[in-house]
């Protein structure tokens, strides 16, 4: 009897002894995480927005995600802001108004201070420089349909003829070069193609005609630096402060935004507060159960370390594998709070009404059974990560680090910290009383038929479920921004940004045959289905490498010139030559 | 844009020039300067284009029409016609084959451009004084010369200045463009009759 007692001393003493050591090793893990984290943090936002980092990786065609990412990198810190109004000159005062807020030299800007967020980019008088310099290179190759037929059917004379007008007239169609590069002025027709295609109608006041108005169009860039997604409004409010600047000056003044940082944006302070909901929500109510059924400081304050211990690994580990954490892993992961504080109210329940120097020996009671809860909980949310999902993947690492690193803390720190008595409240004796009233079943034909329903009721589920594929309804933009885009595409004769086909060949010339023979098929279905024609790029026989995405035909003075830079040459290269078609969504959808 | 702004130029010049002026200056010209419902003449025009050592010469006809537009019809040496009105430019080669350069029912920039022409030809000063700089000088035998510099920076980066000069018609106008090209258009054998076009001249307005 007092060998087995001395032996059972002995073994806690060395278990306590293994067990400091563990507690003092994990604290320290904790502290150094926080540290890397603090300077991780402090350099740059690590929260991602991009629905697109959802996207499976390698699930469907390498090329095709690289192009769909290319895309979304030169998108992803554009912003379209539309002023439009019935009067011109108001449009332009609204103009100035809009542009002296964003830039921070209008009075209300300037007393608060703060570092600008956006930058102008590529104003309306400055893209066509831009795009014609971008393909310039290629100008001897840029024919429209029109202009081969002509270059085919008329004879050298009739062409000479019509050169040597153009040179002694003193009017003529506009010319772009020297008349001895160009005689024919064939680049500044198709420019003028160009800009017909776009559907554009532009005054020579640099303003957009459509419906009935005129718009001016302004550009800006989201400056890096400034940028951040801390789930506040910064960008919003500033176009906000604009728009209301611009609006003082034109009465009736329609504002139209679009761009990716506002939907990231939007995302972010959505995201706050649903994990503010979520987690806080949980968090609190986690709480208040302890609360009620120990009536005391430390199991609550105990709790809520391990859960917030529990949130903080996840996210730092997360980061330290992914390099970032998406929202919706966020979203997710503060739902981890009402899974990983299993471990601490298990821990007080068997606590409760047990003697402090008791709780050695009930660690290791208690430790096989959290171990199996961990495991199996673990296993469930690693299931998660088998998809090819990168978005999936984070969760089921963020869960099960959150869940590990909640447990971990459980089992070496409560035993240190929680050295007092545990006292059995009423209302822990109330809960513990009813599960005596919880009804049970007895015998072989209740558990039959309950067994039997419930897999009768699964079934009629099981046969009505509908999967839904769509990533779209993952990430919910404000109704009033996706309402905006779509009329700022309209205007501005863009195609939806995600939807186009990717033409591939062994050569550029390939490519190119291979392009038209598409065009000319979208052309007849577009034409049959009244839709707008399909937007060409032009793959660079020069080049080693045509550059894919929407390098589009949209001559116009739209909004889509600054892409023209971002696919262009300079950009990243693709394996072999290939060339991006944005398509009209009623084609492609 | 060269050429085309450029025709821009020179039909204002040619039309409606004197109205360019601000309104203490356009007074003036205003004065001076026949109102011609119909405008018929002669031109001969000098280029000096840049990669041509010799100027380019060219000789032909014109005939402004206050409510249609203008016909501006080279002879020599090389025979072809540039009509241009409310819509469009429209080029016919001396095989009758013609072309339209320019749309402006597709492009708003360009309809703009033809309505400042057509609001300057019946006296409107207050479109143009917005896009150029101008100074009036009073010539004696009721002559006048007027210089233009462009107001903005996209008509800026066509041309470097105008000047026009004339007494109850614009007798001279000399271009310069941004890259330095020179065009001297003189006008001569000015007539105001008939005040209706011919059936043919209404024809070719089509």
């Amino acid at each position: 009897m007092n060998e087995s007692l001395n032996a059972a001393w002995r073994e806690n003493g060395r278990l306590q002894r293994a067990w400091r050591w563990l507690a003092v090793a994990w604290l320290l893990v904790l502290v150094g995480l926080g540290v890397q984290q603090w300077q991780l943090w402090a350099k740059a936002s690590r929260i991602d927005t991009d629905i697109l980092a959802l996207l499976p990786q390698d699930a469907h065609d390498r090329l095709l995600s690289d192009v769909t990412r290319r895309i979304a990198d030169a998108n992803a810190r554009q912003i379209v802001v539309l002023l439009g109004s019935a009067d011109a000159a108001q449009t332009k005062a609204a103009e100035q108004a809009f542009r002296s807020t964003v830039n921070g030299t209008s009075p209300a800007t300037v007393e608060r201070g703060s570092a600008p967020l956006l930058r102008e980019s590529g104003s309306m008088e400055g893209w066509f420089d831009q795009a014609r310099a971008f393909y310039a290179p290629y100008r001897d190759r840029l024919l429209t349909d029109q202009q081969r037929q002509r270059l085919q059917d008329e004879s050298a004379q009739s062409l000479s003829g019509s050169a040597l007008a153009a040179l002694y007239g003193p009017m003529g169609a506009p010319r772009l070069t020297e008349w001895r590069q160009d005689p024919l002025s064939l680049w500044p027709q198709w420019w003028q193609e160009r800009a017909l295609g776009s559907g554009l109608r532009m005054g020579d006041d640099g303003l957009l005609e459509a419906d009935g108005k005129h718009w001016s169009v302004l550009q800006y860039e989201t400056l890096g630096s400034a940028f951040q997604l801390d789930g506040e409004r910064h960008i919003d409010l500033l176009l906000d402060a604009a728009s209301a600047a611009a609006g003082s000056r034109a009465p009736g003044l329609e504002v139209l935004r679009a761009g990716v940082p506002l939907h990231a944006e939007a995302a972010a302070v959505q995201a706050n507060r649903e994990i503010n909901t979520i987690g806080w929500g949980s968090l609190a109510a986690v709480l208040l159960l302890v609360w009620l059924a120990f009536r005391s400081l430390r199991p609550i304050l105990l709790v809520a370390a391990s859960l917030l211990i529990g949130c903080g690994v996840a996210l730092a580990v997360t980061v330290l594998v992914f390099g970032k954490v998406h929202v919706l892993t966020l979203v997710f992961g503060a739902s981890l709070v009402g899974v990983a504080e299993d471990y601490g109210i298990h821990w007080f329940a068997s606590r409760q009404a047990e003697p402090a120097d008791r709780r050695w020996k009930l660690l290791r009671h208690l430790l096989p059974g959290l171990w199996l809860a961990l495991l199996t909980s673990a296993l469930a949310y690693l299931a998660l990560g088998l998809a090819p999902f990168p978005g999936l993947r984070q969760m089921a690492l963020f869960s099960v680090v959150g869940l590990a690193a909640a447990f971990l803390t459980v089992i070496f720190w409560f035993p240190w910290l929680d050295g007092g008595e545990i006292r059995s409240t009423r209302f822990a004796r109330w809960l513990g009383a009813t599960l005596e009233r919880w009804p049970r079943l007895h015998g072989r034909r209740p558990v039959a038929l309950f067994l039997g329903a419930v897999v009768v009721v699964s079934a009629v589920g099981m046969l009505r479920l509908q999967p839904n594929d769509d990533l779209r309804s993952l990430q919910s933009s404000p109704m009033s921004l996706i309402n905006q885009q779509i009329r700022i595409s309209q205007m501005l004769g863009m195609p939806s940004p995600a939807q186009f086909y990717l033409v591939q060949g062994d050569s550029a010339e390939q490519v190119l045959e291979r392009e038209e023979t598409l065009v000319a098929r979208l052309r007849q279905l577009s034409a049959a289905l009244g839709a707008a024609p399909a937007r060409r790029c032009r793959a660079h026989r020069a080049g080693r490498a045509a550059g894919a995405g929407r390098r589009g035909r949209s001559g116009g003075r739209d909004a889509a010139a600054p892409r023209l830079r971002h696919a262009g040459p300079a950009g990243r290269r693709l394996p072999g030559f290939a060339c991006g078609i944005a398509v009209p969504p009623p084609l492609a959808g | 844009m060269n050429r085309f702004l450029r025709t821009l130029g020179v039909l204002l010049l040619v039309v409606a020039g004197p109205a360019l002026a601000a309104p203490a200056d356009v007074d003036l010209v205003k004065q001076r300067v026949a109102k011609v419902s119909v405008l018929r003449g002669e031109f001969s025009q000098d280029k000096q284009v840049a990669g041509f050592r010799n100027p380019l010469r060219s000789q032909g006809r014109f005939v402004l029409a206050q409510d249609r537009g203008v016909i501006w019809t080279t002879l020599r040496p090389f025979p072809s016609e540039v009509v241009v009105t409310r819509d469009r430019i429209l080029s016919r080669q001396s095989d009758g084959s013609s072309r339209v350069e320019l749309d402006g029912r597709q492009q708003p920039a360009m309809r703009s451009v033809n309505a400042i022409m057509f609001a300057l030809m019946s006296g409107d000063a207050q479109a143009l004084s917005a896009q150029f700089a101008v100074k009036v000088e009073a010539l004696p035998e009721n002559g006048w010369r007027m210089q233009l510099t462009p107001r903005s920076p996209m008509l800026a980066k066509v041309f470097s200045a105008l000047s026009l000069s004339g007494d109850r018609y614009v007798r001279e106008v000399q271009i310069t463009e941004a890259n330095q090209d020179v065009t001297r258009i003189h006008f001569s054998a000015m007539s105001e009759t008939p005040a209706q076009l011919s059936a043919d001249e209404g024809r070719r307005f089509e």
